[in-house]
């Protein structure tokens, strides 16, 4: 969360840092105000605030710097405004023709990809299905090995796909609008700060499908139901740790 | 809420010298400080604070310096001159002149000497 913080920050001077670079008081002023917000943070969460709501304060508590930092650099002449109007993160500016056709190739392409991976998905059981049919371990170990790779090979093609997704810089509109689908977000506090990184979300709803099979697969093998069941607590701890290193990576 | 905000921004210089008077401190450190004092009533935004921490060093009422923690984050603390201490109490003089001011004109036609919420006057 402190990373958002600074990013936060970052946005905020932006522009000053950007028309004076360099400048020892535009520096001095950044590490104050971010020290104070650390600060104000802290204080939030040791008196029981969620990390979403203490997040939230600490930013409030800003205020708008705009006039102080114009006041350091020098004001911008017109142009100069309009052009830092576009940089502020709250105007966002739509997409050019360029990358609406990035997206557009991009979702075409996306479209594609996850059917197929669907599809390995859902026809996965065939082969082993049609070699258990011969009979002999060999036959069924063939099965179960084709079976894997399919699956593997579509949770590998989810993963290229998100991984892939364009991205363009940070004052562009988010064309993405089905992303907020957001599961089980724990914070009560504003969705857009918890969104989640599109490799986490494949990876997750990978994580579920392969023990989704790997359950009906041990159980109807082994026959062991009363126990195979723990299978999903297990994929949901592994789904929470794996949360928690994207959580720690930003 | 607003129309107390109003009355108190004039104010602001003032009230940053006084939290200085007793020790040197650094931004958020003042701002708790005034906030607790408020029973969180009080509280300064970043921008209103470094804009009033620009003013005062300009006009040599405050002067910053770097502290040396040893742990910890680095901070910047602010400290009152004598200039500053001048100041403070000229702009002291000047609220006390004010609020007496005031508390006449707002009470003027009020013979009783009990304003509408029903408390004693001076």
């Amino acid at each position: 969360m402190k990373g958002k913080l600074k990013e936060y920050i970052d946005t905020v001077f932006a522009d000053a840092e950007r028309r004076a670079p360099d400048h020892l008081r535009v520096r001095e002023l950044k590490e104050e105000i971010l020290q104070n917000i650390y600060d104000r943070y802290d204080d939030q969460i040791a008196l029981g605030r969620t990390p979403a709501a203490a997040y939230n304060i600490a930013i409030a508590g800003v205020g708008d710097v705009t006039d102080l930092l114009d006041d350091v650099v020098g004001a911008p002449n017109g142009t100069e405004r309009a052009e830092s109007d576009m940089q502020n993160p709250s105007v966002k500016r739509p997409l050019n023709a360029e990358e609406l056709e990035t997206v557009r190739r991009y979702k075409s392409r996306s479209a594609v990809i996850v059917s197929v991976s669907v599809a390995m998905y859902i026809i996965c059981w065939l082969p082993l299905a049609l070699l258990d049919g011969f009979g002999g371990m060999i036959s069924t170990t063939i099965g179960l090995g084709i079976m894997f790779l399919m699956i593997a090979a579509a949770t590998g093609l989810i993963i290229y796909n998100a991984m892939s997704k364009p991205k363009f810089d940070a004052n562009v509109e988010n064309w993405d609008d089905d992303d907020d689908d957001d599961d089980d977000d724990d914070d009560d506090g504003d969705r857009k700060h918890d969104a989640r990184s599109p490799a986490y979300k494949s990876i997750s709803g990978a994580l579920w499908l392969l023990t989704t099979c790997a359950y009906f697969l041990i159980s109807f093998g082994t026959g062991a139901w009363s126990i195979t069941w723990m299978m999903f607590l297990i994929a949901t701890a592994l789904d929470n740790v794996i949360k928690a290193f994207f959580d720690l990576r930003r | 809420m607003s129309i107390t905000a109003d009355l108190i921004r004039g104010h602001t210089d003032t009230i940053i010298l006084a939290a200085l008077l007793r020790e040197d401190s650094y931004g958020y450190r003042i701002n708790r400080t005034l906030c607790d004092l408020t029973d969180g009533r009080y509280e300064l935004k970043e921008a209103t604070l470094y804009t009033a921490f620009k003013r005062l060093e300009e006009a040599g009422y405050i002067r910053s310096y770097w502290g040396d923690e040893a742990t910890g984050a680095r901070r910047r603390y602010y400290a009152i001159t004598a200039e500053g201490r001048e100041a403070y109490r000229r702009m002291m003089r000047e609220w006390q002149e004010a609020s007496c001011l005031i508390e006449k004109l707002i009470r003027f036609g009020n013979e009783d000497g009990v304003n509408s919420l029903g408390t004693q006057s001076i």
